[in-house]
């Protein structure tokens, strides 16, 4: 992949961005060396999904500087896969699952260019990543929830980016399926790709990843899980809508995703 | 790109619309000279001619249909029902030309208006027992009726020009005497067997039956409605079949049909008859002008 | 019976009305994939109707009818591209602002012309029998640009018309993929109006793709099929105006619509029925 062993694989600095000249995220700064996997978390309207999009350029930054690879991020978008938190596609659709998966060669293939073996053989890989082979030809609408947000990962897989940025992956899908994304992303991380998820599974966050990114409009702590997560720090992020359960041994988190 | 990016085209069509708006009412202010005139309103700039020629400067003559102007279709304007609603008196063809002339007149709301049809009284020709068909004029000989109608008419409303409006007539209808004989006269350079008519809409029966034609059919039935495939397709064969010469469409309708049908059956095609209007341009300004013009394309056309 | 099916065809008018309905109605197909699976079937609508007005100018200045049209579809397009981006009021309604405003400038062009009323007609509701030779060369230039934009940019228009945000994110310019669309959409209607009218095209843009959707769940398929639907009720709409005599646009509209109910019919028998089976 890269024969250059790169500091930071992504890199933000002082990063403002918002809606309609308001602020959703304010003086963000971080940065993530290649191979790790970085939770984002915060209360809903925290800014996450804001971040992940200012990140790609589908919403403009107000200020700041997103680097990837130490190169401008918006130049090099096709090395960027995304997972949007909500998938709002139009489920009749006339597409198989593996036409989606296909999508994600696309950037690869390039304009204009017919899709090689090469491509089919990539998808094929990323279905049977992801459990969908049986269903590579089902039509996209026809699978469940949780089949489908495997398959919009399996694009992402098929995409072969150095950096992934997953909105919710886990949100609303059953217990299996959860585990076996979260497996699913420390493979990647052990290839050398850099995973970045937001996420209100706080626990899979302490036992699993690298790092955390405390955020709520700002970025209220960042660094590895078991050092951010103390009582202060998550009170800051979430107010109060935080419960912390004693499990056992074990100090358990419960997020309130609905933060009334 | 700025929010300012879309000013400029609202703008242009604001501009473009007041500069149509500001040309469309620019009102017919040349009647001031004419306190004095009668003031006539009719349908038809053939009419208004024929009118024009018996009233001479005793009368100010309105056609409510512009030269060029499509009669059988016509959307009055406001501006119409003003007219009518000036006029002592108004003309019309009828038979069923103007089928919108009644509600106009009715808008304008005048008691007093004399009304005239010109065609009232007159045989009319209908197709196979459909609707009398109203283009008596092109036979000169239904035109010089016109015109003793609209001498006594006129003559009933302003007395006092009656003598004056006779002397006129009397000398006009020399005139149309002379143009029938010339007509005949010139139909004659056209062999028989090729005095064959085709044209857009059927205006020419009266034509054809004073000055020895047959007519082949027509593109539309009736104007504003498009024929069919199976009627095209039987014109065309009607074409082929009669070996007519040429096929003519009149000025006021779109060309085009005419032009393609002419081409895929192989024939002549002529597209500037004038029939129920009088022509912008100096071919066809006048009744005897539209005849003459007529008769010499036709002639050039068939013979 | 070959009697039967040869007799319309006599003449010339009458087979370049059926190579010209079934190459326009190819076409309308192709981009009516898009159309109908993006939810475009209003702005399809409106650009045929913002049309007008540049065919009227064209009409008026005695100049190219088609070039005219184009030029006022594609500018638009544009508009409702620019609109869609920074307006304020929702697409719909800037839509509806634009094409109304557009078409009554038309109308009132059309106003100032005068034996306006039988041209209007042919304009509003096409004349394919009027089909000369050059329009269909023109018809044939423009639905090769379409084919070939298509065919060059399938992908591209796929991503774009699924999943658009993605496509964003990949770092595909989706605006200009969007005006590549729209400007598609816009040439389709220019050449479809001299077949079926500004009235009817939405119909042959959305009526057989729609109909080729309920039949597949596959893109590609989805087109082929709505060509071959679209190439049949240009077929079966000539013959029954002939036999018939009808109009044949309207014709042509009518079996397509029929094809539409017919397949939907079908299917929910088929639904309907599966529990007895
Ligand atoms: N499209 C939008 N337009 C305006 N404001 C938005 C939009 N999307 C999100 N916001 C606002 O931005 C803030 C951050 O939202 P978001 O990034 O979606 O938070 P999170 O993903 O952490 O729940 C919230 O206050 C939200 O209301
Ligand atoms: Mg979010
Ligand atoms: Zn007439």
């Amino acid at each position: 992949m890269d024969n250059k062993a790169w500091r930071y694989c992504l890199e933000v600095r002082d990063l403002t961005a918002g809606y309609d000249g308001q602020r959703a995220i304010e003086a963000i700064s971080f940065a993530i060396p290649p191979g790790q996997i970085v939770g984002v978390i915060g209360p809903n309207g925290a800014g996450k999904s804001t971040l992940f999009k200012v990140i790609l350029g589908l919403i403009p930054r107000q200020q700041g500087e997103i680097l990837l690879h130490e190169a401008p991020a918006l130049s090099q978008r096709a090395m960027m896969g995304y997972l949007p938190q909500l998938e709002e596609i139009n489920r009749a659709f006339p597409v198989s699952v593996q036409d989606v998966v296909m999508m994600g060669r696309y950037p690869r293939v390039g304009w204009c260019r017919r899709l090689g073996p090469k491509d089919y053989e990539a998808v094929r890989r990323a279905l049977a990543r992801v459990d969908l082979l049986p269903h590579a030809l089902t039509q996209i609408g026809r699978l469940s929830g949780g089949q489908q947000q495997r398959a919009f990962l399996a694009r992402v897989l098929a995409q072969d980016p150095h950096l992934l940025l997953l909105d919710e992956p886990v949100s609303g899908v059953d217990a299996t399926t959860q585990h076996a994304i979260f497996a699913l992303l420390e493979d990647l991380r052990n290839l050398g790709k850099t995973v970045v998820v937001a996420t209100h599974d706080l626990n899979c966050v302490v036992e699993r990843f690298d790092q955390v990114l405390c955020l709520n409009r700002r970025v209220i702590a960042y660094g590895p899980p078991r050092e951010v997560f103390r009582e202060d720090t998550l009170d800051r992020t979430y107010g109060n809508h935080l419960m912390i359960v004693q499990v056992g041994d074990r100090r358990v988190v419960v997020a309130d995703e609905h933060g009334h | 790109m700025s929010r300012t990016s879309l000013q400029p085209l609202p703008s242009l069509i604001l501009v473009f619309l007041i500069g149509l708006v500001a040309c469309e009412s620019r009102p017919p202010r040349d009647q001031s000279s004419g306190a004095q005139r009668l003031i006539v309103a009719t349908t038809m700039t053939v009419l208004a001619d024929l009118i024009g020629q018996v009233g001479g400067d005793k009368i100010q003559v309105k056609a409510l249909v512009p030269p060029g102007g499509e009669v059988h279709t016509y959307q009055p304007t406001p501006e119409d029902i003003k007219n009518v609603a000036q006029a002592k008196i108004v003309f019309y063809n009828g038979a069923h030309l103007e089928e919108w002339i009644d509600e106009t007149i009715r808008s304008a709301g005048k008691q007093d208006l004399q009304i005239v049809v010109l065609s009232q009284g007159l045989p009319v020709l209908s197709a196979d027992g459909g609707e009398p068909n109203p283009h008596l004029w092109l036979d000169v000989a239904n035109a010089k009726a016109y015109v003793e109608k609209i001498r006594d008419s006129l003559g009933k409303v302003d007395t006092a020009n009656a003598a004056h409006y006779a002397d006129r007539a009397k000398t006009y209808m020399a005139q149309l005497d002379e143009l029938d004989k010339w007509i005949l006269a010139e139909v004659e350079a056209i062999p028989k067997a090729r005095r064959k008519l085709v044209t857009l809409h059927d205006a020419f029966p009266y034509f054809a039956r004073r000055y020895g034609f047959t007519l082949h059919g027509v593109l539309v039935a009736s104007p504003g409605k498009e024929p069919s495939a199976r009627e095209l397709t039987q014109l065309a064969r009607r074409i082929k079949r009669a070996e007519v010469p040429a096929v003519f469409a009149e000025a006021q309708f779109n060309p085009k049909a005419m032009e393609v049908l002419a081409r895929d059956t192989g024939v002549k095609v002529v597209t500037n008859l004038y029939n129920d209007s009088l022509s912008t341009g100096p071919e066809a300004n006048s009744f005897m002008a539209l005849m003459k013009h007529n008769v010499s394309q036709i002639v050039n056309a068939l013979k | 019976m070959v009697e039967l099916l040869t007799a319309p065809f006599e003449f010339g008018f009458m087979q370049r009305a059926l190579l010209g309905s079934v190459l326009v109605g190819t076409i309308c197909a192709l981009v009516g994939t898009y159309v109908v699976l993006r939810g475009l079937a209003f702005v399809g609508d409106a650009l045929a109707h913002a049309a007008f007005p540049g065919v009227v100018i064209a009409y008026m200045l005695k100049g190219n009818i088609h070039l005219g049209a184009t030029v006022f579809a594609l500018a638009t397009a544009l508009g409702i591209g620019l609109v869609s981006r920074r307006g304020r009021v929702s697409y719909d309604t800037a839509i509806g602002i634009l094409f109304a405003g557009a078409f009554a400038l038309g109308v009132l062009l059309m106003s100032t012309i005068q034996g306006y009323t039988v041209d209007l007609f042919s304009f509003l509701f096409g004349n394919v029998l009027g089909i000369s030779g050059r329009d269909l060369l023109v018809v044939g230039a423009f639905g090769a640009m379409v084919l070939l934009a298509i065919i060059l940019f399938y992908k591209e228009l796929l991503l774009l018309s699924f999943d658009p945000i993605v496509a964003e994110a990949m770092g595909y310019p989706v605006q200009a993929l969007n005006y590549l669309l729209l400007g598609l959409i816009a040439l389709t209607i220019v050449i479809s109006i001299q077949a079926v009218g500004i009235i009817l095209v939405v119909a042959l843009l959305v009526t057989p793709s729609a109909t080729a959707s309920l039949l597949t769940e596959r893109f590609f398929r989805m087109m082929v099929l709505g060509v071959v639907l679209a190439a049949l009720a240009a077929v079966i709409g000539l013959y029954l105006s002939y036999y018939l005599n009808v109009a044949s646009g309207a014709a042509i509209v009518l079996v397509s619509t029929c094809l539409f109910f017919l397949v939907l019919g079908g299917r929910g028998l088929r639904i309907s029925g599966k529990p007895l089976a």
